[in-house]
């Protein structure tokens, strides 16, 4: 049964049905509702079952049956975000919570989402050169050359930790994802 | 009178003579403060309270996971390679800990909630060994980092590269060996360009040739060149030592934290035995702190 504490916001009024607490009324958000310890431990084995998945998806290679490379750091990823909601829902109790605890519980995350969009708005502006300094001479540590192009594609292959020049790429040994059977 | 002693005079007048000292059941009578209305909306108050810290957290720790993956995308190959220095066993351990710790945190949410005094002192002190227990792995892990040349003052991947062959008995990272993997980046993703996308054999252009230097590149750098792979590993162990460093450094004020409590309980302070708030506040925090590490777990231990 769920605990609750402290009595409705409005006693006797509005719909609450002046359960006070008592654990029977549907949980509306309007009210802090406590989980049972068998939630507890259910959420965690959950997790730790979901930490098994988690280890063992590193031994196996899922690009051998999904043609792409990501794939297991997306499946990865996708066990994380379980874990975490579990922990968020049953052990922080957003569940339980009222609804203005839910939207402050989800603003962090929906930020997190914001910035996940300017992430990819960077990732999809390519330039094939990386992005190098507007003006590369303002930030050469010796004397300026005046006659140093400053916009030469050439000079744009300076980046640090750079392969010297001349180094052939050794051609990679998995063809690109497309081209999976 | 402090507002410690007015609170406590206020929980002991209202308790009333049936429930003296540590007992069990009961009907909680946590101070109202003037302000709010009922319990109730005070507790709600409390959340949001401890929601708004949370949420400037998740924003804390947002930008360094953003870091993370801006990094990842463009050295995903550098990524895979240096993360073979870290132990997933460790790792592993490392991660049951900490969720075991949530669990014990709940618990005794769950007894102060039920009034049980001495098992909130009794579960918080479990979570406690538990996060002691986390910082002694971290611990070993950081004395590893430091013998092996990866620490941040004496960066030296080609001794740890070394010492971890030897320890290897001479065979390399059953992932790293000489085939880095194509891994398309987000970028790719959306726009098609690839750089694999140029056939091996095929001819390059000059301007195609400059590309792979480039610092959006998704393949990069000869197989076994210390040289190369030192410059971009760097990164990595920066944001491995940032990361997982500041998330420590959160374990450590929840261990405060908790102390307090136990403190708190043992001297059976109306903050635990007529309220159940504070406990449940530090519990939040500790979930939190929870769920960087489920996140930095397989980020940094387990890239495949």
């Amino acid at each position: 049964m769920a605990v609750s504490f402290g009595t409705a916001r409005n006693p006797g009024g509005d719909g609450h049905g002046g359960g006070h607490g008592h654990g029977h009324r549907p949980h509306d958000g309007t009210f802090i509702e406590h989980p049972t310890v068998k939630l507890y431990v259910q959420t965690y084995v959950l997790l730790l079952i979901l930490l098994v998945i988690t280890v063992a998806l590193y031994g196996i290679d899922l690009s051998r049956w999904i043609p792409w490379h990501g794939i297991n750091l997306l499946v990865a990823m996708v066990v994380a975000v379980t874990k975490a909601y579990l922990v968020l829902r049953n052990f922080m109790n957003v569940k339980g919570s009222t609804r203005l605890i839910w939207l402050w519980a989800a603003l962090g995350f929906i930020w997190l989402l914001l910035m996940g969009g300017v992430f990819l708005d960077y990732q999809t502006r390519v330039n094939p050169l990386g992005w190098q300094p507007e003006r590369p001479s303002l930030i050469q540590t010796g004397p300026r050359s005046p006659e140093a192009p400053a916009t030469n594609p050439a000079a744009g292959v300076a980046t640090p930790g750079d392969v010297p020049a001349g180094v052939q790429e050794p051609a990679p040994e998995q063809t690109p994802a497309t081209s999976h059977p | 009178m402090s507002l410690r002693a007015v609170t406590a005079a206020a929980a002991s007048a209202s308790r009333g003579g049936d429930h003296a000292g540590g007992d069990h059941g009961g009907v909680m009578t946590p101070t109202l403060y003037h302000q709010f209305e009922d319990v109730e909306q005070q507790n709600e108050s409390y959340l949001v309270g401890m929601w708004t810290c949370l949420v400037q957290e998740i924003m804390f720790f947002g930008a360094l996971f953003l870091a993370y993956t801006v990094y990842r995308a463009a050295y995903p190959a550098t990524y895979l390679d240096a993360h073979k220095f870290l132990s997933i066993t460790w790792g592993t351990v490392n991660t049951l800990l900490l969720l075991t710790s949530s669990f014990t945190m709940v618990m005794a949410v769950n007894a102060n909630q039920h009034r049980k005094t001495m098992s909130v002192a009794a579960w918080l002190s479990v979570t406690i060994l538990l996060s002691l227990g986390f910082l002694g792995v971290k611990t070993i892990e950081y004395s590893n980092k430091f013998h092996e040349g990866l620490w941040v003052g004496n960066f030296n991947y080609a001794q740890a590269n070394t010492m971890y062959l030897q320890h290897h008995g001479g065979k390399a990272h059953h992932e790293a060996k000489d085939v880095y993997p194509y891994f398309p980046s987000v970028r790719e993703l959306a726009t098609g360009y690839s750089l694999n996308s140029v056939q091996p054999g095929a001819t390059s252009t000059p301007g195609v040739e400059m590309t792979p230097a480039g610092p959006f590149t998704s393949y990069q750098g000869p197989p076994g060149d210390v040289e190369y792979w030192s410059k971009r590993a760097k990164l990595f162990f920066s944001l491995y030592f940032a990361m997982t460093g500041l998330h420590a450094v959160h374990i450590i004020i929840g261990i405060l934290m908790m102390s307090v409590l136990i403190g708190l309980a043992v001297r059976k302070h109306p903050y635990v035995t007529q309220d159940y708030m504070p406990t449940e506040m530090v519990g939040l925090y500790w979930h939190f702190v929870d769920i960087v590490w489920i996140f930095l777990f397989p980020l940094m231990y387990l890239i495949s």
